[in-house]
């Protein structure tokens, strides 16, 4: 009775609140009040996914999705911004019959990293997807090794998890178990072999904390590791990545499945290898995956083409508190070799909490953009000094740099002068505040 | 005039862009006419670390600072007499619960400090994060800074800030810190110094600079009137 009464009233509140365009978190947050253990009780599908992580989660969570849709599957899945438990119950009431059941072939669930301990308390997920731990809105989650322990609380015994091998963090799960499967990339184009970034959380062994050595690196610190102390190594991969041509915008699959990319950038190759895992699990072929993502334009608008004045513009949707997110956006518009000005947006640090810390801007790789086709920066919104000064340390020409309290005066700038390409580096809190005054394409 | 800078573990402690407080105070003193040198110890690197004027050691992992302090504690007596002799030391973030005598992580485990001072930490299972506003009684200016830690410090004689905004050594709105000498530690993350020109002129006089005023960075000035005028207010909402 209890149950019936939980999902009545969570697809009640989710009706009226989405007539009034409320949140997904509320329904779900009431029905928890009424059966606490709501989600035991629901007949879930056989096949349970989760994914979480520091980056790519809503990524690779829509594109699972929309292969399995593609494919004739029917699944139930979260969308952004609803990854706690209270998201999720709403999601699991509003696609099970009022008898509890739910008739999807799959269920599929974008989990909060923090979080997702208490989500998984009432059900074990059959597949766990793990993408990165990475350095990510630290004022919240202290650090990635917390975060990892976090997690920890969420990996059980039954569970098979899909690692990221390339992630000495991430990697860590998997240690003594044999359920893992493995996903990453072969040596490829992209590859370094001196480390570039801002500072290296892969200088130390995770498990006996003597030194990593790498053969190369992809970016930052995921890339091919070993301890030679302990014997920790970046493990063989079951799915790869084993050709990146970003040239021609395609990348190669297990040595057979080409996937053309919709956005020439490293960034989300690893959402695309981790769905590709999932969706090969759920027994479609790889070359039908394959076409399924090639091109795939994630809905979830994190590039977005415009105009300002005479110049083009791409937006690159960054995270604020997430050095990595910068260094990669960074890294794609440097590899385009056009003239530009590139132009971050740091004004509300968080759309979701109030804080004024600005220390994660000295982990952001700004010296990517020392490059004289890099015409001027400008740097805007309320942190601009701080910008200014981290910027004051790099080898950046100075008098490239121009500071905007404000982010429509700076805009107003650019629309007077020039015509070069422009590239738009903030996060979802400030997007808005540019996009006022932009046209999108 | 020559500064010789230590910056410790700079390769393990360093989860919040501190390497910045090194950066700007290399920058400053350079500025105000002395000679400046800055050496880092590597985790696993064994050197001598008398003759410096500085020592600065910055937050890590709660792992990656006890990884720190097994390698640190071979230089106990150094860093003591540093002390002793009034030499600058900063320690910020998680690694001033090494100045201590004992830490105790979560799971129970004690681990020997350097016993500059007295006090003991015990770490938890809850984060305690914010930012914060905190007084210093050596300069006017309110100093800025967030807190990122899951310990609580008890012990401490000689508190460094009093909080008016942030969770202090004992996680309340009090005391927070710890001084002697001119041995500082805060729990303040990230680059203080930066954050904080009030505190870089403040450390650069105890160095020896002369009349370090005569040098400012407008950017840094201002970003610290925003942040310090952003902290206030919300310090009005949340009362």
């Amino acid at each position: 009775m209890r149950k019936f009464l939980a999902i009545l009233v969570c697809r009640l509140i989710r009706l009226v609140g989405g007539l009034v365009g409320k949140g997904t978190s509320l329904p779900g947050k009431y029905a928890l009040k009424i059966c606490p253990d709501i989600l035991a009780r629901i007949q879930k599908p056989k096949m349970i996914v989760a994914v979480t992580g520091s980056n790519g989660k809503t990524s690779t969570v829509e594109m699972i999705a929309s292969v399995l849709k593609a494919s004739g599957k029917t699944v139930a899945y979260n969308a952004e911004g609803s990854n706690q438990i209270e998201g999720v119950t709403t999601m699991i009431l509003n696609s099970c019959t009022l008898g509890g059941k739910m008739k999807q072939d799959v269920l599929l669930i974008e989990s909060d990293e923090r979080y997702t301990k208490y989500t998984f308390r009432w059900f074990h997920q059959t597949h766990y997807v793990i993408t990165n731990l990475y350095r990510d809105q630290l004022t919240r989650n202290g650090h990635p090794q917390w975060v990892y322990d976090a997690i920890k609380e969420s990996v059980f015994d039954d569970t098979t998890l899909l690692l990221n091998a390339d992630d000495p963090t991430v990697s860590l799960f998997g240690q003594g178990r044999d359920n893992v499967l493995w996903f990453g990339l072969d040596h490829s184009s992209v590859d370094t072999e001196e480390f570039s970034g801002a500072y290296n959380d892969g200088l130390y062994c995770p498990v006996c904390g003597k030194p990593l050595t790498y053969d190369y690196y992809h970016f930052n610190h995921v890339g091919k590791y070993r301890c030679d102390s302990c014997g920790f190594r970046r493990h063989d991969t079951d799915y790869t990545v084993t050709d990146v041509d970003l040239e021609n915008s395609k990348i190669t699959v297990n040595g057979k499945d080409e996937i053309k990319l919709a956005f020439r950038s490293v960034y989300n190759i690893y959402n695309i290898l981790a769905a590709y895992a999932v969706c090969t699990l759920l027994g479609i072929p790889g070359e039908q995956i394959a076409s399924l993502v090639s091109n795939y334009i994630l809905k979830n608008g994190r590039y977005i083409e415009f105009t300002l004045g005479a110049h083009p513009g791409i937006f690159l949707i960054s995270k604020h508190e997430n050095s990595i997110s910068y260094d990669l956006s960074f890294k794609f518009a440097m590899a385009q070799k056009t003239p530009c000005s590139v132009v971050i947006v740091v004004d509300a640090v968080s759309r979701k909490y109030f804080t004024s810390e600005t220390s994660w801007l000295w982990d952001i790789n700004f010296e990517q953009l020392d490059q004289p086709q890099v015409e001027s920066i400008y740097l805007c919104g309320k942190y601009c000094n701080d910008l200014a000064t981290r910027f004051s340390f790099t080898k950046i020409p100075q008098e490239k740099l121009k500071v905007f309290e404000d982010i429509d005066a700076a805009c107003a700038d650019l629309r007077e002068h020039g015509d070069q390409q422009l590239y738009a580096v903030t996060c979802f809190s400030d997007k808005d505040k540019l996009m006022s005054n932009v046209t999108v394409k | 005039m020559e500064v010789k800078i230590l910056h410790l573990y700079d390769d393990v402690m360093n989860l919040y862009g501190e390497y910045a407080n090194v950066s700007v105070l290399a920058r400053f003193l350079a500025d105000l006419g002395c000679t400046v040198s800055v050496d880092t110890l590597s985790l696993y690197e064994q050197k001598d670390i008398s003759g410096y004027d500085f020592f600065y050691m910055g937050s890590g992992t709660e792992r990656k600072q006890k990884l720190a302090l097994s390698q640190l504690v071979s230089y106990r007596d150094a860093l003591n007499a540093a002390c002793e002799q009034g030499k600058v030391l900063l320690f910020t973030g998680n690694s001033f619960e090494l100045l201590g005598d004992r830490l105790t992580d979560a799971e129970g485990t004690e681990y020997e400090g350097l016993h500059i001072a007295s006090f003991e930490t015990a770490e938890g299972k809850r984060r305690i994060t914010g930012d914060c506003l905190a007084v210093f009684d050596g300069f006017d200016e309110t100093l800025v800074g967030f807190i990122n830690k899951c310990s609580k410090t008890s012990g401490v004689e000689q508190p460094l800030f009093k909080l008016q905004m942030g969770f202090g050594n004992e996680s309340d709105r009090g005391a927070e810190g710890f001084r002697k000498n001119n041995c500082f530690g805060t729990h303040l993350t990230g680059p203080l110094l930066v954050k904080n020109p009030a505190m870089l002129r403040y450390i650069a006089a105890l160095l020896g600079a002369e009349n370090p005023e005569r040098v400012s960075y407008p950017f840094m000035e201002k970003g610290y009137e925003i942040t310090a005028s952003e902290l206030r207010k919300r310090l009005e909402t949340i009362k």
